[in-house]
């Protein structure tokens, strides 16, 4: 990721930052790109997510760890690192989803 | 207006380490104009199906070398539309066709993607999909999400997956220009390396280079193979904001455009080269082109309806899996297979179905005899 196309991404992180969600489809990515290949394997997931006020609405993110999640996991978006130290030196942190052990 | 396919050819598909994008590019130009039995300088405009070269060969501006090559310089577009770069050209062809300012078009597809390593062609493979939105994402995991909704909500199986990729291994061996000639057995496949849970690494089309060209014409040519209609539909980039992910809503808008504009069925088609990148959009290709019920493509696919002596035979080229994936050359590719077959008399109707990216953007063709 390019430093500006980072600084511009990273505008958007509050908004999700302890937004809860429930796993509807999941995989774990065993072949990875190169700068997660440190990650892999990584789960990758679509989330539903339910605002009071609005309709539900899905998202897809990296999940945190290296296990696959089960469809009707309940999760919340943390920031984590994003894969590895790319050229430009930048150490790239994103969203990421994470467990909170609910069903 | 009619528009025949006067001229068509592929280069071979697979690792071919002694071509370039440039030998590629113009060895499948020259083919089909031998094939169509004309100069250069008949070709009013050409039109260049590629994703990547600019990532893969650091090469743009391939419509300029296409246009070189033929050498009185006729107009050149480059369309992309990821692995629907092909599909769409044609479409795009078939449009200045349909208005009237040209007669006689080229279009050709390539792509060379064997000199990168895995790592970096699968990152140049995943700038097909949201590059925000699906970040950390990988195509084999986004239609790896597909396949996860599609066991889960009709209980399509394991071995219906691996039974598309043994059809189509087989079918392959027929096809001289194919990637790979060589059967595998269900077993193998059902126990192939994971890739992204459940696909394995059997499920997943290859890493092809090759080429393709047609030269599309409204002029009266006989005994030529007839474009009788295209569709394109959209949908969203990211699999996330997709209404159901037990089908591919663009295929569905595309086909039924093609079908009511060439007022033929999905009873009616023969043979269809469908788009399948992993052995899942083959299975979720055959129900939103209306050859199955929803649900019902991998019992059909176990039940050998998808083959010869079936209900319709699918991929006879091999399709991507084993004939090969070389993105920007995949769509025109697929009109080649079909036209031939027409052409020799085997069939009388047959489809071609191109998808970019995860299902954003799919082209549907159909094709009949003159």
């Amino acid at each position: 990721m390019q430093p500006a196309h980072y600084y511009r991404q990273s505008k958007s992180w509050s908004k999700w930052i302890g937004k809860t969600g429930r796993v509807v489809g999941a995989t774990l990515i065993r072949v990875a790109p190169p700068k997660f290949s440190r990650s892999a394997p990584y789960p990758l997931v679509i989330v539903e997510f339910s605002d009071p006020n609005s309709e539900k609405t899905q998202h897809t993110f990296v999940g945190v760890g290296h296990e696959i999640f089960q469809i009707g996991d309940e999760v919340k978006c943390v920031l984590r690192r994003m894969g590895q130290v790319n050229q430009s030196g930048l150490i790239p942190y994103g969203i990421k989803v994470k467990k909170t052990g609910g069903q | 207006m009619t528009i025949s396919v006067l001229g068509k050819y592929t280069t071979n598909f697979g690792e071919l380490w002694d071509q370039g994008l440039r030998g590629l590019l113009f060895e499948a130009i020259d083919g089909a104009l031998m094939d169509a039995d004309l100069q250069p300088k008949q070709i009013e405009a050409v039109f260049v199906a590629n994703k990547a070269g600019g990532s893969f060969s650091n090469k743009r501006h391939l419509s300029s070398l296409a246009s070189q090559h033929l050498g009185h310089f006729p107009p050149a577009t480059r369309v992309e539309a990821a692995c629907a770069s092909g599909g769409l050209a044609l479409l795009t062809a078939e449009q200045a066709l349909l208005s009237g300012q040209f007669q006689t078009v080229l279009v050709v597809g390539v792509e060379k993607m064997t000199d990168a390593e895995s790592a970096e062609t699968t990152k140049i493979l995943a700038s097909a999909a949201d590059m925000i939105n699906e970040y950390g994402s990988t195509f084999p995991g986004l239609y790896a999400l597909l396949a996860q909704a599609h066991m889960n909500k009709f209980g399509t199986t394991r071995e219906a997956l691996s039974a598309v990729a043994v059809k189509n291994h087989r079918h392959a061996c027929q096809n001289l220009k194919a990637h790979f000639c060589r059967e595998i057995s269900l077993e193998q496949v059902s126990h192939s390396k994971l890739v992204a849970d459940p696909l394995r690494l059997l499920d997943c089309s290859p890493i092809s280079d090759g080429a393709a060209a047609v030269v599309l014409t409204t002029q009266k040519v006989g005994k030529k193979a007839r474009v009788l209609a295209a569709g394109q539909g959209q949908d969203s980039l990211d699999l996330a904001s997709r209404k159901s992910l037990t089908e591919l809503a663009a295929t569905k808008r595309a086909a039924r455009l093609a079908y009511e504009r060439s007022g033929l069925k999905p009873s009616e088609m023969q043979i269809a080269e469908v788009h399948d990148c992993f052995t899942i959009a083959e299975l979720l290709a055959v129900e939103d082109l209306g050859f199955a019920k929803k649900g019902q493509s991998g019992q059909m696919t176990l039940e050998g309806k998808t083959t010869y002596d079936g209900k319709i035979v699918i991929n006879p080229s091999g399709g991507l899996k084993a004939c090969g994936h070389p993105v920007g050359a995949t769509g025109v590719k697929q009109l080649v297979y079909v036209s031939e077959l027409i052409e020799k008399g085997e069939y009388k109707y047959g489809l071609t179905h191109n998808v970019g990216g995860s299902g954003a953007t799919a082209v549907v063709h159909i094709i009949g005899k003159s």
